[in-house]
């Protein structure tokens, strides 16, 4: 009875909620209101027809895509290994997602850390790079060495910034399960709000906890390279960089597979940073709202970088990123190993 | 509401490998049941895009993906590689002494730092 449960439990959090079918709702979504919003920023209209104020264009986008456009195969493509490549980051993204208090059947571990960065850092990027060369082109090559180059300091940067909490309340708390991205989640939010360990210790918390914040938004923009850091897609130098040869529904799943990236790791901040549906529970009204709002409010941030900027040579986003993230995510890290 | 299993990390690896495979296998079954293969290719439609050249120009020389990655590191890291290189070879045996003390120095340090912390906090 137990095991049926507890199979039910996963094939609603893997396929419904907040598995793929959710999932691929709120990544739609999101992509949808980054493309409104930098539209707005940009004095254009931005998508208009579909849905009301062109709320359900991303829909129609991957649906026209993969059921009604045609994929080209080349000579030395291999249409399968793209499905399987972006396949398992779509996977992987799914399942990192039951790692957080949000799913229904939550799988919890001491140190599950390394399966969150299995799961949400280590397969998306390969599966980017094997789609990728699924369809090979001098572009695609292009563009697959620049993504290369921002994942050296991109990757390590994110796994800094969300060590930095883990830190705190693995020290701080020892009822606590340490590294655990599930306890972690529900325990960040006494690092915002306790005073008790004395008003230094207190402030330096908040300052290290910004800090982190800040370098995982600019970290997870170059991750999903938006704009400043999409020196990989650079069309006027590279097409499309690595995407160059998609066509049809390979295009629509790697479409989706990069929208829902924006769309997890933006989840991976409001749990692990600010608590999720924290001061409220996940069932009740409040709560609800204040996963919501903070969501968007990410979202809007990473929206707002991606419009305000313009591209960056690839040595210049590397050497923005380390400056900006890389460097002030390890002396937070360091920070939270002895305050 | 909520199930909660609490696991040993690779029980916890495995189950989200598993799981992961479902959700490959739901895209595979997808792009199976929904992708359309264009049937009507010419010449054109089967070559890699490169610009509109002939796929011979690639017998030229090109930068391997390896050269195009080590030049952008190189570029990034050039000032550090610059103070290392010019901090060794000026010549003096002096500034070679001065520039290994100095390193020594770091780690004597941050060894000094590293025993100071396990003595104070212990190693948890």
């Amino acid at each position: 009875m137990v095991e049926l449960a507890a199979i039910g439990y996963a094939l609603l959090s893997l396929f419904v909620f907040p598995g793929f079918a959710s999932l691929f709702t709120v990544s739609l979504l999101t992509e949808w209101f980054v493309r409104k919003t930098v539209a707005h920023m940009q004095n254009r209209m931005g998508p208009t027809y579909v849905g009301p104020i062109g709320v359900l264009q991303p829909f129609a986008d991957f649906f026209k895509l993969l059921l009604v456009k045609r994929y080209i195969e080349q000579k030395y493509s291999s249409p399968l290994l793209a499905v399987v490549a972006a396949g398992i980051g779509i996977g992987a993204l799914t399942a990192g997602l039951m790692l957080f208090p949000i799913s229904p059947l939550r799988l919890v571990a001491a140190y599950d850390i390394i399966v969150f960065i299995y799961l949400l850092i280590l397969w998306p990027f390969i599966s980017l790079i094997l789609t990728s060369i699924a369809w090979p082109n001098p572009f695609v090559i292009g563009g697959v060495s620049r993504a290369v180059a921002l994942a050296i300091v991109t990757e390590p940067t994110i796994v800094a910034s969300v060590l930095v909490p883990m830190n705190l309340i693995a020290r701080r708390y020892s009822d606590v399960t340490p590294y655990s991205v599930y306890h972690t989640s529900i325990a960040v939010s006494r690092l915002w709000t306790d005073v008790s360990v004395g008003v230094v210790r207190y402030v330096v918390t908040l300052i290290i906890l910004i800090v982190a914040i800040i370098a995982m938004i600019i970290a997870t923009q170059s991750k999903v390279m938006l704009k400043p850091f999409d020196i990989p897609e650079a069309e006027q130098e590279l097409i499309a960089g690595y995407a160059t040869e998609f066509s049809g529904p390979i295009y629509a799943f790697f479409r989706l597979f990069h929208d829902m990236k924006i769309a997890v790791l933006i989840i991976a901040i409001v749990y692990l940073f600010l608590g999720g549906p924290a001061p409220f529970n996940h069932l009740s009204v409040g709560g609800v709202i204040t996963l919501i709002v903070k969501y968007i409010v990410i979202a809007f941030i990473i929206t707002a970088i991606r419009g305000a900027f313009g591209r960056f040579r690839i040595d210049q986003a590397m050497t923005k990123i380390i400056k900006y993230a890389l460097v002030p995510s390890i002396i937070a890290l360091i920070i939270s190993l002895v305050i | 509401m909520a199930l909660t299993l609490i696991l040993d990390p690779i029980s916890l690896l495995l189950l989200s490998s598993l799981f992961t495979a479902i959700v490959l296998v739901l895209v595979i079954v997808m792009f199976r049941a929904a992708g359309k293969k264009e049937e009507r290719v010419t010449e054109d439609t089967i070559v890699m895009y490169i610009g509109g050249e002939h796929e011979s120009i690639l017998s030229l020389r090109f930068p391997s993906s390896d050269a195009l990655y080590w030049a952008v590191l190189k570029r990034v890291f050039k000032g550090v590689y610059r103070y290392l290189v010019n901090a060794m070879h000026t010549g003096h045996t002096l500034d070679w002494l001065k520039y290994m003390s100095m390193w020594y120095g770091f780690l004597m340090v941050l060894a000094i730092l590293i025993t100071l912390f396990a003595i104070v906090y212990g190693w948890r």
